[in-house]
């Protein structure tokens, strides 16, 4: 198999990019106390230009995180709740008749924003999700015919409570694939939550979320740039072989009803790439590939049900996976 | 010993029965029983529970000790028996000092003997010692030693079961964030795994397991023992004699009143007779003489002549036949006294590798035997014999970054790095082992120069492989000349 020939990111170009997302990453953590592992995958998700699904009880910051992602590079938030009763319309958006001109207009929803978060996604219809994860593939939306470009960069974060199942609609597989990452966010350990209480409640009133603390460090053009630049990062032959190689094992191995698709594969080596750059380095190695699996790849693998009986999670398979899939060597 | 005394029923019984006696013993006088063993041999298990580091060790040591921790239910059920149930005040005055005296018997004798509950009574009641003590042991051994062999092997084999049930129990009860992280386990990792709170509770279930299967298998060979001399002694026997005696006292006691009066009025009668009788003296010689006959008739009677053809298989080393019942397991014993020795200089080789470790007196890569007896050749798809690398790597990877052949210099040196930590040991990757991977291993070995050059050698190493691209001239040939420093180092 020929390498795929692409422009080589020159190091001037690497290190102003790498200098960059480490100023967002900074920046976002001046207000997200913790949780590092997670602002790191959200950031690996928006560098390689795909959506998040995060799992997580309600509290757990998600909505602050998304404020201050949006606020490092000046772009657009929107959040939608999601509940059983919301129409595709209410995300999308609908066209409405003005009496006084006698034209119809395009009364735009939230998704027409930079960065989305879909509340407790699975709480919706089947229908509106639908209908939002068209949104996520084509980066448009169509309304009465007439399709409309969602300006870049776009990217959602879903969310979905792990405990209450009651009255839920569970994103089937072939939606849950579509999704770059799926992010677990835990809870904080003692010293972070005393950090903040002690942020969030020190001379405020309510209980606000307060991001002004963050500051700009590039504009919604940059980051296009940015993702430009990885998508441009060099990856061997070997290496994307070796991405290939834990999503086919993932169908291969025993107690897996279904492994992961292509798109696995895909996803692992985009992640990767952003992965690299993130570290400051304008190639992949196996272990960029192998640090990103588990979110990557943990909800486009479903386990048989004696596993899930055994409480097998499939997190544990892919532990077992990446340790027998042998890395690349030369 | 007051037999008449005795507030059990003595019969022959069954090994089962006895099982059922010991059952019954417990039942009757189970406080006395659970106060002297909780007062005396709990304490001295938690003890040893608690108080050592390593719990295999406690439960050795308690394992040792567990004939004599198991004369306490003996002394006071035999008390009981002979209708003294001791007090507590009482079986703390007088135990001690016995317990004492048999101490040394108990751990060096007793403990090898898997029928040591049928034979403790023997030390602990009858006070013969040295080769009287044998020769009782072995006279009550004869037909009494598979029963108490098969009695240890249930009463194990149940305590076994019960600290199994009970530990699942407790586990299943826990709820998850209490109970202690396994996840080293799928590593590999026995000894990373830190079961705090929960291995205490574990010694509880097994400290009470055995508190009820101790007691009952000493009262079980205690039922052994009494049973045994019962039919060597005839025991039951005896105590019939004597209750037949006491009723004829009683008897007697009653009519002698009658017998008086009887006398004073049937005398004259009596002298009668006496002179009829003197006139005719040869006549009791013949009824003597018809009783044998009648005796001998009766003797002949079919009844008494009936026989009986039994079929069983016996061994050939086997003298005669045994038609009593009785389940003659001497091999077993001898088989399983073998096995007890075994185990004995098994445990006692760990004792003494375990102490010369901690000492320092052997290296633990001696201990921890490596994964293979020879190191592996390739890893990860390169070659890392040593005779496959040049004598100086560093030079010659000097030479070759000089000729510009970066991957090669780079590549040289990586694979010198992993021959070399494999050679020795401190280096056994996985397969799905990535470079980070084996940095985080090398770091993990506490050699921080080590380590922070083997960082160096993978980073180098890495933008070879991967960015198609070189590290710049002053770090390559930093990290070739300092091969020598670090490997020379090793080698001397």
């Amino acid at each position: 198999m020929s390498e795929v020939q692409v422009v080589v990111v020159t190091d001037e170009e690497l290190a102003r990019a790498s200098a960059r997302v480490a100023r967002m990453r900074e920046e976002v953590g001046r207000v997200v106390i913790g949780q590092a592992e997670e602002v790191e995958q959200v950031l690996l998700a928006f560098l390689a230009g795909g959506h998040v699904l995060i799992e997580g009880v309600p509290g757990l910051g998600k909505t602050l995180l998304v404020l201050a992602l949006a606020r490092t590079f000046g772009g657009k938030f929107a959040r939608v709740q999601f509940t059983p009763d919301l129409m595709p319309s209410d995300v999308t958006g609908h066209v409405v008749y003005e009496g006084a001109s006698g034209t119809f207009r395009l009364r735009k929803g939230p998704a027409f924003t930079n960065l989305l978060l879909a509340d407790e996604i699975n709480r919706a219809s089947a229908k509106t999700q639908s209908a939002l994860l068209e949104v996520m593939q084509e980066g448009q939306i169509t309304i009465e015919g007439e399709a409309t470009k969602l300006a870049p960069p776009f990217m959602t974060l879903a969310t979905q409570n792990p405990i209450e199942q009651e009255g839920t609609y569970p994103l089937p597989e072939a939606q849950l694939d579509r999704f770059l990452l799926k992010i677990v966010v835990d809870y904080p350990s003692l010293d972070e939550e005393a950090r903040i209480v002690e942020l969030v409640t020190a001379g405020r009133i309510g209980g606000q979320l307060e991001v002004s603390a963050v500051q700009p460090v590039c504009t919604a053009d940059e980051v296009l740039e940015l993702q430009r630049t990885v998508a441009r990062l060099t990856v061997l032959e070997r290496v994307r072989e070796y991405a290939v190689r834990i999503v086919r094992e993932t169908r291969a191995w025993r107690g897996v009803a279904m492994g992961a698709g292509p798109r696995g594969g895909i996803s692992l080596v985009r992640v990767a790439r952003a992965k690299a750059l993130l570290e400051g380095r304008g190639f992949v190695t196996p272990d960029d590939i192998k640090a990103v699996a588990l979110p990557v790849l943990r909800h486009r693998l479903t386990l048989a049900p004696e596993l899930e009986l055994e409480g097998v999670t499939t997190d544990d398979v892919l532990r077992s996976i990446l340790q027998k899939v042998e890395a690349p060597r030369e | 010993m007051q037999l008449e005394r005795i507030s059990l029923a003595l019969r022959p019984r069954t090994g089962h029965e006895c099982l059922d006696l010991a059952a019954a013993m417990l039942r009757s006088w189970g406080g006395a029983i659970f106060a002297a063993w909780a007062v005396l041999v709990l304490p001295v298990c938690l003890l040893f529970l608690l108080a050592l580091d390593s719990a295999w060790l406690a439960l050795f040591l308690l394992w040792m000790l567990r004939p004599l921790l198991e004369l306490v239910p003996v002394f006071v059920a035999s008390r009981a028996t002979f209708g003294a149930l001791p007090t507590l005040q009482v079986t703390l005055r007088d135990l001690p000092r016995t317990l004492l005296r048999l101490a040394l018997a108990c751990v060096v004798r007793y403990r090898w003997m898997p029928w040591r509950a049928l034979v403790t009574p023997i030390a602990l009641l009858e006070g013969s010692t040295g080769r009287k003590r044998q020769e009782r042991e072995r006279e009550l051994q004869t037909s009494g030693s598979g029963d108490a062999v098969l009695a240890a092997c249930f009463f194990l084999a149940l305590e076994v079961s019960l600290f199994v049930q009970g530990s699942l129990l407790l586990w299943f009860f826990t709820p998850s964030e209490l109970a202690p992280d396994l996840s080293p386990l799928e590593d590999g990792d026995f000894g990373g795994v830190q079961l705090g709170w929960f291995a205490v509770a574990m010694k509880l279930v097994w400290l009470a397991s055995y508190s009820a299967c101790g007691i009952l298998h000493a009262l079980a060979g205690f039922a052994l023992y009494l049973n045994q001399r019962s039919r060597l002694e005839g025991w039951d026997v005896e105590l019939a004699f004597r209750r037949l005696g006491a009723r004829a006292a009683q008897v007697l006691r009653r009519g002698s009143v009658v017998a008086a009066l009887a006398f004073v009025l049937l005398l004259p009668l009596a002298r009668a007779q006496e002179a009829t009788e003197a006139a005719q003296p040869a006549a009791a010689a013949p009824q003597q003489q018809d009783a044998a006959e009648v005796a001998r008739d009766i003797l002949a009677h079919e009844d008494f002549a009936t026989s009986e053809t039994r079929t069983r298989f016996r061994l050939r080393w086997e003298s005669g036949p045994n038609l009593d019942g009785a389940l003659d397991l001497g091999v077993v014993a001898y088989v399983l006294q073998f096995l007890g020795w075994a185990l004995l200089v098994a445990l006692l080789v760990g004792i003494v590798v375990l102490i010369l470790r901690k000492a320092g007196l052997i290296e633990w890569q001696a201990v921890t035997a490596p994964r293979s007896a020879l190191p592996p050749t390739h890893v990860f798809g390169l070659d890392v014999r040593p005779e496959s690398l040049p004598d100086d790597i560093g030079a010659r990877a000097r030479e070759l970054w000089l000729a510009g052949d970066a991957t090669g210099a780079m590549g040289l040196l990586y694979r010198g790095v992993l021959s070399r930590l494999i050679a020795t040991g401190a280096l056994a990757p996985d397969p799905g082992d990535t470079e980070r991977d084996c940095v985080e291993r090398v770091r993990r070995l506490d050699r921080v120069d080590l380590a922070g050059f083997f960082a160096a050698v993978t980073s180098a190493w890495l933008v070879c492989a991967y960015s198609r691209t070189r590290p710049d001239d002053a770090t390559a040939l930093a990290l070739c000349d300092a091969w020598g420093q670090h490997f020379r180092r090793e080698a001397s």
